[in-house]
């Protein structure tokens, strides 16, 4: 397995692209560990032929973006399972991810990532790297946790999580009834979606749809 | 019911008052009309009230002021009405009960119990004493849904009763529990962290005011309850600290995980209430009978058949065209949208035990279904409205029941139509010549009709009886009458917010949300009440692009009635041009204002209610007080208006008028001189306008239809010519000077130049 350190500095580096959408430079490596390490870590990252550097910027290869990828992948994934399954809520969660995200073997995500039934977003609404049980999963059974947007008119679901930057729209949607646990079934999707909650009827923007994530009921 | 708990009465020098509290159209308005027996609209959308009124009831302890409030789902507030219904509590209330005298009556949908006992937990935290209402309790019972008030009241510790407001039931006991109104027992926990953080808050707050309340809204981040407070930069500052201290332990963002706590903690009540049976109260097994196999059907005939007519109108122009081929397409499309609809509902709906209204409900928005539904309404409203009222009823109010002074009408008959046998029968004949000819038969007693004091009243063109009063009572009585009757069914049935549903795409498209819907098509009846209601929407650039349009493209119902009469009866087509020209103008100048104005666009999220069987009583007492209201703003407009003209012909700067707008008028819309005189009056009144466009019209060319491109450019340019004053007075009011002052000067020029570029196209071709 890779070093805990590297692996923190490729998810640096790739968060830092995710963001900014922009290269990460060397001289940032020291805001991110500790500044003594930062000359014997970029050593084993070139070695290992994870990066290579273009002046001061710092690239990613193939290979060096594909491990980033898992890491993101596990600390977001450990996120959902912090706060979704664990519930919980501090700002213990950031760092408790950040810990698993080292641990954690392939045999363990993929049967997390199914437990919780192949997330596609953490709880900050940013996007989980898809891994290989998501795409069979995606192929083989209906997903267990999907957008609200992809029922279709009559079925009924629970709200697992809404996802959103747009926290003005939170406060509406709970305030209405419509939170994590509630239980709604699509009326029709077309020319607006409208949605029945209990005895509530509510149409709803598609945009705001999109970030209800909801699971299910068999 | 109640458990009596002996509380000593407080005699306090302030009248008391009670707030109606509680989430949007859940029946507040119709409970403040019962108790204080004054009026207050009453509809069945969420967002009817918008402001606070005040009335006074007799309660069994005396005299009580009642406030309705607009409907709100949280008392943290969200949007400007809610604001309002947050500050009629804080201003009453106090974190000690007996010292405030304001009492709530939270007003609760009985059958969406979750909803309101979110609220109720707030109000607990503002300390304000409340009386629980299970309001709309027949359609709790019709829905299987059974709820232990016993239990409820106990928990909550506050009187609970259960009232049908549009039955007139339970408001008896609702006034009975006034005295005995408490503070609900509740105490949501919100765990360490946020707990840690309002007691931190909590000594910040000046006396008087509810400190666990004010600290959630606090930690919520409304920043209007800081400004309320009157906080200095420290204190905010000190808030903004533990805020974020407390916010940093927190994933979700603060305000979020409060309503989830809030949720949860109201969840657990609701459970131990609550029991809903799986069985459904279902319509009479009759009516679903002949709802599904006559109305149905029927209806649905009746539907394709009238819209191959209508389509068929505005293509040969004439109605009464209607040649074989014209018949065999009108049966072939009813028999198909009979088959359709009957394939539709026959299939799901008639098996499963859905109730009459439900199916309607879910017709009226369905994505195929609701299209051919909404032509059919606006049909049915042109007939009544267009036809009926702008045409019959205002014919007869203008000829006979006015009349002219000087020349008899020669009174009427009173028939009545036989069925089926093509002929009327005569009842009898009624003498009666008109009040103006009366009036003037009076005058002429005292002078001579080329008196001036005569011609004042009684001129033909201008008298303020014989032109201004007529005009008004003919023109406003019918047509607005008819227009508001048509508009209320839309209302208390429900349509109007599923109307918004089906537009919603289009309207975004204009930079606005489906929501928009009910303040325009409230403009169709009165763009003054209209301007008022666009406070319903969200951000500032949606109302500022509602008032525009509104102001230019929308047209009142009676100018609207007037246009619809006479362009209907000269020509179908050229109707539907007027209509599509407008149309078009609405999109084009909402499409380029959305890209104009800065501002993003609101969510779009609103509550359906349900379908119900409108009250007639309830419409009837609507239509009652919006013509009131219209008259109240349209009679001394019309006499303002009269008087004016009256004084420019008889000065005779009439002609330097006519004189002066001939470049406009006549060179570049390509109109008879004469109509100048439309154009000044639409300043004042818009319909007013459009009627004595007509009669210069008529004048010039003998008939009004004699050149209809003439025709269609006046009414073009008239309709989206300036709002009437009032409504330029209320935007004023709503959005300030400055706004309104660039919609007028933007839409002025605009309609003439759209009315120019349509003659050039006119002249054309
Ligand atoms: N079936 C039934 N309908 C009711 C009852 N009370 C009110 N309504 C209907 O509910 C609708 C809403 O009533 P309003 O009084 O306008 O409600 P509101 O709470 O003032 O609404 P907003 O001002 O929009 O917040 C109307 O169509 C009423 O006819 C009731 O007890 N039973
Ligand atoms: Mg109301
Ligand atoms: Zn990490
Ligand atoms: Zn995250
Ligand atoms: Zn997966």
């Amino acid at each position: 397995m890779t070093e805990p350190k590297i692996e923190e500095v490729l998810e640096h580096i790739w968060t830092h692209e995710e963001e900014f959408g922009k290269r990460a430079s060397k001289d940032m490596l020291s805001q991110w560990i500790d500044p003594q390490a930062v000359d014997t870590v970029l050593q084993d990252m070139l070695r290992q032929k994870f990066v290579h550097m273009y002046n001061s910027l710092i690239v990613l290869t193939a290979m060096g973006r594909k491990e980033a990828e898992q890491v993101i992948r596990r600390h977001r994934l450990a996120e959902r399972l912090l706060k979704d399954i664990l519930e919980v809520k501090h700002d213990t969660m950031d760092s408790s991810a950040c810990e698993f995200e080292h641990f954690l073997n392939d045999e363990v995500t993929t049967s997390i990532c199914t437990l919780l039934g192949h997330p596609v977003r953490c709880p900050h609404g940013k996007l989980i790297p898809p891994g290989e049980c998501c795409q069979r999963a995606k192929k083989i059974l209906r997903p267990l946790v999907l957008s609200l947007l992809e029922l279709t008119p009559g079925e009924e679901a629970k709200v697992a999580y809404i996802t959103t930057e747009h926290h003005p729209r939170l406060d509406r949607l709970s305030s209405m009834g419509l939170l994590p646990g509630t239980v709604i079934r699509v009326h029709q999707k077309q020319p607006t979606l409208v949605i029945q909650m209990g005895e509530t009827q509510l149409a709803l923007d598609e945009d705001i749809a999109r970030d209800i994530y909801v699971r299910r009921s068999h | 019911m109640l458990k009596k708990k002996s509380r000593p009465q407080k005699a306090g020098p302030h009248t008391p008052s009670i707030a109606l509290v509680g989430n949007p159209n859940v029946g507040k308005s119709a409970i403040f009309n019962l108790l204080t027996g004054s009026y207050v609209i009453v509809s069945n959308y969420p967002g009817t009230t918008v402001e606070v009124s005040r009335g006074t009831c007799k309660g069994i302890d005396g005299r009580v002021e009642v406030i309705d409030t607009p409907g709100v789902n949280n008392l943290i507030p969200q949007s400007e009405d809610e604001r309002v219904a947050r500050d009629i509590l804080l201003r009453g209330g106090g974190a000690t009960p007996d010292k405030g005298h304001r009492r709530v009556v939270q007003v609760a949908d009985a059958k969406n119990l979750r909803r309101a006992l979110f609220l109720t937990s707030q109000l607990a935290e503002m300390g304000l004493p409340v009386v629980l209402d299970l309001n709309m309790w027949d359609e709790c019972l019709e829905r299987g849904i059974s709820i232990d008030t016993g239990k409820l009241q106990s928990l909550l510790g506050i009187p609970v009763v259960r009232t049908v407001a549009t039955e007139k039931q339970g408001i008896g006991h609702l006034l009975n529990a006034l005295p005995q109104a408490d503070v609900p027992s509740l105490k949501v926990d919100f765990g360490r962290e946020i707990e840690e953080g309002i007691s931190r808050i909590e000594p910040l707050i000046p006396n008087g005011y509810p400190r666990r309340a004010m600290a959630l809204m606090l930690l919520s981040g409304d920043l209007t309850v800081a400004e309320k407070l009157g906080y200095s930069k420290t204190v905010q500052g000190e808030v903004s600290k533990i805020r974020n201290s407390i916010q940093r332990k927190f994933s979700d963002p603060l305000s979020y995980a409060i309503n989830r706590i809030r949720a949860a903690y109201v969840e657990r009540l609701f459970q131990e209430t609550v029991y809903t049976a799986p069985k459904r109260m279902e319509s009479h097994p009759f009516l679903r009978a002949s709802f599904f196999f006559f109305f149905v059907p029927v209806f649905a005939f009746a539907l394709g058949y009238k819209i191959m007519d209508m389509l068929l109108f505005f293509f040969q122009g004439y109605l009464s065209s209607a040649p074989p081929l014209g018949l065999i397409l009108k049966l072939v499309s009813g028999m198909a949208s009979c088959i359709l609809f009957c394939l539709h509902l026959y299939r799901k709906d008639l098996r499963t035990k859905r109730t009459i209204s439900e199916v309607l409900g879910d017709l009226t928005m369905h994505p195929v279904a609701a299209y051919p539904i909404l032509i059919t309404a606006l049909w049915a409203i042109y007939k009544l409205v267009g036809v009926f009222g702008a045409g019959v009823c205002v014919d007869f109010m203008e000829k006979k029941v006015f009349g002219y002074a000087g020349t008899p009408s020669g009174g009427f008959d009173l028939w009545f139509p036989v069925p089926f046998a093509g002929k009327d029968v005569t009842l009898f004949h009624v003498p009666f010549n008109g009040i103006n000819y009366y009036l003037g038969l009076l005058g002429q007693m005292l002078v001579s009709p080329q008196n001036l004091g005569y011609q004042l009243f009684l001129d033909g063109q201008a008298g303020l009886i014989q032109v201004g009063l007529t005009y008004a009572i003919a023109i406003v009585f019918p047509i607005v009458g008819f227009f508001f009757l048509a508009f209320g069914l839309m209302e208390d049935s429900g349509y109007l917010p599923r109307l918004a549903v089906m537009l919603d795409k289009l309207f975004k498209r204009i930079g606005l949300t489906g929501k928009a819907v009910l303040p325009m098509v409230l403009g169709l009846g009165c763009g003054t009440m209209a301007t008022l209601t666009t406070r319903i929407l969200d951000t500032r650039k949606e109302r500022i692009i509602a008032t525009l349009l509104m102001a230019l493209a929308i047209p009142c119902s009676a100018q609207l009635g007037v246009i619809a009469f006479v362009m209907g009866s000269i020509s179908g087509f050229y109707f539907a041009l007027y209509v599509f020209i407008i149309a078009s103008q609405l999109i084009l100048v909402g499409f380029v204002a959305s890209k104009i104005l800065p501002g993003g666009r609101s969510d779009f999220i609103m509550e359906v209610p349900p379908f119900r069987c409108p009250k007639l009583y309830n419409i009837l007492l609507k239509t009652a007080y919006r013509v009131k209201w219209f008259l109240r703003e349209a009679v001394p407009l019309f006499l303002i208006g009269t008087f004016a003209l009256f004084i420019l012909s008889k000065t005779g700067a009439l002609k330097y008028i006519e004189l002066a707008g001939r470049p406009v008028v006549s060179n570049w819309l390509g109109l008879p001189p004469e109509t100048a005189e439309g154009f000044i009056l639409g300043f004042l009144r818009r319909d007013y306008g459009a009627v004595s466009l007509f009669k210069a019209l008529e004048r010039v060319h003998g008939s009004v239809g004699a050149e209809p491109a003439q025709l269609l450019v006046a009414l073009v340019v008239i309709t989206l010519f300036v709002p009437c004053l009032a409504n330029f007075l209320v935007i004023i009011k709503e959005r300030g000077i400055a706004t309104a002052a660039l919609i007028i000067g933007f839409i002025v020029p605009y309609a003439f130049l759209v009315g120019g570029v349509l003659n050039l196209i006119m002249k054309t071709f």
